[in-house]
């Protein structure tokens, strides 16, 4: 295997934290960083997912100071494979939010500090960005992996629902959910996959069967998908076509019907599911702790839970109110039998080729531009990478291009189990383009 | 009058429903076996028990409950110190059973539906806090939810026990708390009567509602439809003050875990010992309400009965009493078999015991070695001679126990026998 | 959304909001529902998707096994003795 990763020893540990340390300190790729010295090859994982020992708190308040006494399943597997966790990666509070502002500590593009890094999985494309050869356990609700993969120019990969246990993840959706993995190269992707992919006993979620890589030469870009793009995204993309069409790909224009359904189907699954999984944030278990037992447990439960941000309480109210007993059929259930439709149609062509698009259908954003927006306008800029994610088909996040100094990311979406045809597409990409990354952290 | 009825009962499983730990043994110490599943840990994920589901399923089928192809679960979302994730994993539309029912004496008692469910941990009121052990979290519990079709008090009764027994032909254990919810409605309101712990405060708390509703009623007054709980000390029902909960924000799918075959699990043959006890007595002649009384709940003697040819039947009741008035509860087929050759009616437990050991009575011929045997020791031995008071006999006795291992009884009759032969010579 | 509901809906999820913040969610919220209404022009089938792939209804075996990992699982918990301290009930 030609893939590398840093490896560090016990002395070269201590620099790297301290060099992240100082960089953290501007881009908050980092939620917490683990001075405990440690040699391995150094990985770093999202702060929703449990490594033992290491405080877990999805960035939100409700879960300060918990600290996790087990493993995820993809952190046990990486441990025994030799890999050290360096640290928890910034995120939007349990994974609400596409441009990782929804954290304390907004986080930072490592191309220039002005920007979004682009989320949930913000800190974990920073990381990748800034760390040589780094790799990053990642998650995916709806767009989590691609859209800051995107931003920060690095590969990210979201696998199919499944491929990967969620044991030791802290839910958002549990039907949505996937952890993935952000690299600078498809090679180490391809390394870390075959790790951490694979049933897990622990999750019953987790399926059996065999990532393939099976390969197609059918490119299908989808009408409907791309026309509320931003004009100078579409023109650097109609470029990246043109590069694929002469490297032998097929191109083929098609239309998926029902496919605008996706966005709001998404949006009402994640908020009914999330607003469950969110009802085990009560103060007293673990996380941020309230002393005043003799409250009464109601008034109790109200006063922990305003330690949560506005984006979690809004879900948390809309969640619950579409899956009540009365908007439970309009909502809830039509959201089900429209994700059942969109897998059929997707499916029907995803048989035959790729999919592919922009992973975001903007260039990336100042910060100061989205801190204001409406939840709608900002739900709205996931359209592109909500479809794969609703129906769990593998999709991987690659730059192609920068814009004013800015990477560009490319999305391609494969059918389901397909996973490693899309780490073997992008290995040809890089065959013939080189990746710039924002800096060499060792 | 309507009565319907929800049982939870705890299933005979070693583990909890959707984790490893032990969900009976060794659970002196409070949170002693507990893990980040039953904790609801965030990142924990539950994996069903198949032991849980293969109980839940043969209850639901000795409930003549249809049993879907697939069953699957639900989370329902309360507030309580003592649910770990804050909500439950139960069934609902994916119920392991549904439109079932039980048979009583005169009627069909309908069962809506048996369904899996997770218990939640025992909490400790305190003035200040509460206490909370989570070892309770986790075990399998069974809902089970019976149609508004009892009518009576009886009805009640005779269903708890006819449910109870047949639980306990599925192995679960019959003298654990159940915890019960009731509805009662008189009149047009429903009222409802949540988490009654134990058979008798359910019977009771009916009984109480049907005489407070029946009062309202005759002095012209309204039913109010409510939720009420039962209070123990003083065997009352109050209105709680529980008013509308999170019920009506719906229940969705648990996609942490999926849909279940139920095509694959081994069905056991049905037992419905009330309707055995009801065969028993027409094939013997025999009364059925002494054959329920032996069977409803004792496996063994339902094995035992049902095994009696028509012409020991009555010895074998007679027999299986005897051992119970007794208190011998471990004996064997063989011990049992044996012992119907015995008219064991006026047996004294010490016979009854020798007898069990192998030991046959004694015959005639042996009889007449041991009056001679008596007769010489008598001779032999001055103190003895003449006297019939129970110290002398307390020693013929010891040693007649000690030559031909006789028992106490048996000794007895020889010895005073054999006295009295003397004198009259 | 009516405030009645709203207000409701506050209650059941144990959420507390300041005045500013009530405005805010519940305009908010107004908007989201608008673009969720959305779904409506679909004309549903009984097809529902639970998970995006089908996913085999494994179960474990009732088997206990041995939980040295599972030592000091409360250690984030606030405890007198051997029990968790909650809220009063």
């Amino acid at each position: 295997m030609k893939e590398e990763f840093l490896y560090v020893d016990k002395e070269g540990y201590s620099k790297l934290v301290n060099h992240l340390e100082n960089r953290n300190s501007e881009l908050n790729a980092f939620n917490f960083i683990d001075k405990t010295e440690k040699e391995g090859k150094i990985i770093s994982v999202k702060d929703n997912i449990c490594v033992q020992g290491i405080p877990a708190t999805a960035s939100s308040k409700v879960l300060s100071g918990y600290v996790p006494n087990f493993n995820a399943t993809v952190v046990d597997r990486l441990q025994k494979n030799g890999f050290a966790v360096v640290g928890k990666t910034n995120m939007d509070e349990f994974g609400f939010g596409s441009f990782g502002i929804n954290s304390d500590k907004i986080a930072h593009n490592p191309f220039d500090q002005r920007y979004v890094a682009g989320g949930s999985s913000s800190g974990s494309a920073i990381a990748t960005a800034i760390i040589k050869n780094h790799i990053s356990i990642a998650e995916s609700t709806g767009g989590s992996i691609s859209t800051p993969a995107s931003f920060c120019g690095v590969v990210g990969l979201t696998p199919t629902y499944g491929a990967i246990s969620r044991y030791g993840l802290i839910d958002y959706a549990n039907s949505l959910d996937k952890i993935g993995v952000m690299g600078r190269n498809s090679e180490s992707l391809k390394y870390v996959m075959n790790i951490v992919s694979g049933q897990d006993e622990k999750d019953t979620t987790s399926v059996s069967n065999t990532l393939e890589e099976v390969r197609k030469d059918k490119l299908y870009v989808i009408d409907n998908f791309t026309k509320n793009i931003n004009q100078t995204v579409l023109d650097r993309f109609e470029e990246l076509l043109s590069r694929f069409s002469s490297d032998g790909y097929k191109i083929e224009h098609v239309k998926i019907d029902n496919l605008d359904y996706s966005l709001p189907a998404y949006y009402i699954l994640s908020m009914a599911e999330a607003s469950t999984n969110l009802a085990k944030y009560q103060g007293f278990k673990y996380g941020h702790k309230l002393k005043q037992f003799s409250m009464g447990y109601n008034e109790f439960f109200t006063e922990a839970r305003k330690d949560f941000g506005m984006e979690a309480k809004r879900r948390i109210i809309l969640g619950t109110f579409i899956r009540g007993k009365s908007f439970k059929q309009k909502y809830y259930e039509k959201a089900l039998s429209i994700r059942a439709e969109i897998i059929k149609r997707m499916k029907s062509f995803l048989k035959e080729g790729f999919i592919i698009s922009p992973t975001a259908p903007i260039l990336t954003p100042k910060i100061d531009e989205v801190k204001d927006i409406t939840p709608v306008e900002e739900y709205s800029m996931d359209m592109l990478t909500i479809p794969p994610n609703l129906c769990g088909f593998p999709h991987i996040s690659f730059p192609y291009n920068y814009e004013k100094g800015l990477p560009l990311g490319a999305q391609l979406i494969t059918d389901h189990f397909n996973d490693y045809a899309l780490l073997d597409f992008v290995s040809h990409w890089e065959e013939g383009f080189k990746y710039r990354f924002a800096e060499e952290i060792s | 009058m309507k009565i319907g009825l929800e049982v939870h009962v705890a299933l005979p499983t070693k583990t909890k429903l959707f984790c490893n730990d032990l969900a009976y043994e060794n659970q002196d110490i409070p949170n002693s076996n507990v893990c980040p599943v039953c904790l609801g840990l965030p990142g924990s994920k539950p994996v069903l028990n198949k032991k849980a589901l293969e109980i839940s399923a043969n209850i639901a089928n000795s409930l003549n409950c249809k049993i879907p192809a697939k069953t699957s679960f639900v989370r329902k979302v309360y507030f309580y110190p003592d649910l770990p994730k804050g909500y439950q994993i139960t069934q609902l539309d994916g119920a392991i059973g549904k439109e079932g029912y039980i048979s009583i004496k005169n009627k069909k008692v309908g069962i809506r539906r048996v369904q899996i469910e997770e218990d939640p941990a025992k909490i400790l009121r305190e003035k200040d806090y509460s206490l909370i052990d989570f070892n309770r979290s986790g075990v399998p519990l069974n809902e089970i939810v019976t149609e508004p079709d009892i009518e009576n008090l009886e009805e009640l009764k005779e269903l708890i026990k006819e449910l109870r027994s047949i639980l306990y032909y599925n192995g679960v254990d019959i003298n654990q708390e159940i915890k019960s919810d009731l509805n009662i409605s008189l009149a047009e309101n429903r009222v409802e009567i949540k988490n009654v712990t134990g058979i008798k405060n359910l019977i009771s708390a009916a009984e109480y509602e049907i005489q407070r509703q029946s009062q309202l009623i005759k002095d012209g007054k309204d039913v109010i439809m409510e939720t009420r709980t039962y209070k123990e000390d003083t065997e009352e029902t109050v209105s709680s003050r529980e008013k509308e909960t999170e019920e009506e924000y719906g229940f969705i799918f648990e996609s942490d875990l999926t849909f279940y075959e139920t095509s694959n699990i081994k069905l056991n043959k049905v037992v419905i010992p009330s309707k055995i006890a009801h065969e028993l007595a027409e094939k013997n002649g025999y009364s059925e309400e002494t054959i329920r009384e032996l069977v409803m709940f004792n496996k063994r003697n339902l094995y035992l009965l049902s095994n009696t040819p028509k012409e020991d039947f009555s010895k074998a009741v007679a027999l299986i009493e005897k051992f119970y008035s007794f208190g011998i509860m471990d004996y064997s087929d063989n011990q049992f078999e044996m012992m119907l050759k015995y008219d064991v009616s006026s047996m004294d437990k010490g016979t009854f015991m020798s007898r069990i050991e192998g030991k046959e009575p004694i015959k005639e011929a042996d009889k007449k070695e041991i009056e001679e045997y008596l007769i010489l020791t008598i001779k032999q031995d001055s103190t003895l001679q003449g006297r019939e008071d129970e110290k002398a006999i307390g020693f013929l006795i010891g040693k007649l126990k000690q030559k031909y291992h006789m028992d106490s009884k048996e000794a007895k009759e020889i010895i005073e026998k054999t006295i009295k032969t003397q004198k009259v010579n | 959304m009516e405030k009645a509901d709203f207000d409701k809906l506050l209650k059941v999820t144990r959420i507390s909001l300041g005045k500013d913040e009530k405005e805010k969610l519940s305009a908010d919220i107004n908007d989201i529902l608008i673009f969720f209404d959305k779904i409506n022009q679909f004309s549903s089938s009984n097809d529902y998707t639970f998970h995006p792939v089908e996913i085999d209804g494994k179960t474990r075996e009732d088997t206990n096994v041995d939980k040295a990992e599972n030592k000091d699982m409360l250690n984030n918990a606030e405890r007198y003795r051997f029990f968790v301290i909650g809220p009063k009930v």
